[in-house]
């Protein structure tokens, strides 16, 4: 009877050593300074243009970025290792063919700005609380993200048990080349 | 007495059957719910007795008596209240279980009920600690966990009381293991309930009603294997000698017969 009771415990202990518990407020797994920080590498890279894949969801799409990424190329675009048919993509589709280094940094500096004002996201009748959980992870070398997701947490006001979802589909960066640096 | 003759002549007049069973099931069936229900209430009181802190802070999620979601960790007060509401379960079953238990028998019963009762409440009271600020994903596989660990406590829980119990019919009851698996559906189902109903709802809308819903399992599920305990019992089981299901029916003398069988029918009487 111990030894059930004892794995139970256990099970719980180490899925929460995967799963943090939660907590009142959205986290991030970096800190606006490690975002400065990622960022001031890459600005001091000054890479002027670059090829770069991402994967996000089902989508795999091959990017060619120019002048600071205001110029786009899409080199190629795959939906579940098919190319894509670009009459009947959807919304996510549409913007992860923008999704260059300096949009992604963009985005990661909404979000935490977002963040550092913690209000907490109620539903309309005040019965489920919002909470977003931010992970990002930047390139040790040049900075920019090589990875980016954010799930949100929902919980009623009995706190009995909260349930994640994914908010963004985490985006991979699978390759990463520079093409002309100054 | 050959084996087959035996189990026929329990069957006949020891086995339970009819009104009188249907009286002893539903006894057991009210003591049952009625104790685990007044004993959940009076174990609660005595842990808020015992560990006034918690009292008010929110709840934590529990498949039976409510958990406090603090962050302190009161074994002894968990443990307390468990006892009383042990007590009260042993005391319910123990009376309905005195006309067919001797005395020692149902001392044997109460003690294995309280330990148990004791036991389970503190299970589920770590357990529910534990499960504090858990964070599940929401599709299939965090469903399945959520069930895992709430089926996994009502088994813990079931089993806390069960197995004890059927330590005690051991000698009395051929199969004892099935007292120990009717034990477990209670819990368990009401486990599976309030799995659904989180992954439902995002939280537990009936929580009120946790300890209702296992005990009215329980209770119909072990009544009902007391059809089980009384007819499968060894010569050892005190009910043999306690209780008559029935008034045993005395059979009309048969005639002699031509050979002393009853297939060669009555002598015909002799002619003179």
């Amino acid at each position: 009877m111990l030894v059930l009771i004892i794995a139970c415990v256990a099970t719980i202990g180490l899925y929460k050593l995967s799963v943090p518990a939660h907590v009142d407020a959205d986290t991030t797994s970096i800190s606006y300074d490690d975002y400065k920080t990622a960022f001031l590498k890459w600005q001091e890279s000054e890479i002027y243009s670059y090829e770069i894949t991402l994967q996000g969801g089902d989508d795999e799409i091959t990017l060619r970025v120019a002048e600071a990424g205001t110029s786009v190329e899409v080199l190629q675009h795959l939906y579940m290792g098919e190319p894509i048919d670009e009459s009947e993509m959807d919304e996510y589709s549409v913007e992860l063919r923008s999704m260059t280094v300096e949009y992604m940094f963009d985005l990661v500096r909404n979000t935490l700005e977002v963040y550092e004002r913690d209000y907490l996201t109620r539903s309309a009748d005040e019965t489920y609380s919002f909470l977003y959980d931010l992970d990002v992870r930047f390139d040790p070398g040049v900075g920019y993200p090589v990875y980016m997701g954010e799930q949100q947490r929902v919980t009623r006001s009995s706190g009995e048990i909260t349930w994640r979802e994914v908010s963004w589909l985490p985006i991979v960066v699978k390759n990463f080349k520079v093409l002309d640096d100054r | 007495m050959p084996h087959d003759e035996r189990d026929e002549y329990i069957h006949n007049y020891r086995g339970p059957s009819g009104f009188m069973f249907w009286v002893a099931w539903l006894a057991w069936a009210a003591a049952t719910f009625f104790a685990f229900i007044v004993g959940d209430a009076l174990g609660k009181s005595v842990e808020a007795m015992l560990a006034p802190e918690a009292v008010g802070l929110p709840r934590a999620l529990s498949i039976a008596q409510a958990v406090d979601a603090g962050a302190s960790l009161n074994l002894f007060a968990a443990a307390s209240g468990g006892l009383v509401a042990g007590v009260v379960l042993a005391v319910g079953q123990g009376l309905v279980l005195l006309p067919f238990m001797k005395r020692a028998g149902v001392l044997e019963w109460a003690l294995a009920t309280i330990v148990g009762r004791a036991v389970g409440w503190t299970a589920i009271y770590v357990i529910s600690k534990q499960m504090v600020g858990l964070v599940l994903d929401k599709h299939i596989f965090g469903f399945l966990f959520l069930v895992l660990l709430l089926v996994g406590t009502g088994l813990i829980a079931g089993l806390a009381v069960g197995y004890p119990q059927s330590i005690v019919l051991y000698r009395r009851v051929q199969y004892p293991g099935r007292w120990l698996a009717v034990n477990l559906f209670g819990p368990i189902m009401a486990g599976l309930l309030i799995a659904i109903i989180l992954f439902v709802e995002g939280e537990n809308v009936l929580r009120d009603l946790n300890t209702g819903f296992a005990a009215a399992i329980t209770a119909i599920s072990t009544a009902t294997a007391l059809k089980d305990v009384f007819s499968m019992s060894t010569s050892r089981a005190e009910w043999l000698q306690n209780v008559r299901w029935r008034k045993e029916r005395t059979k009309a003398p048969q005639a002699d017969t031509v050979l002393g069988s009853t297939l060669y029918g009555p002598s015909k009487p002799s002619q003179s």
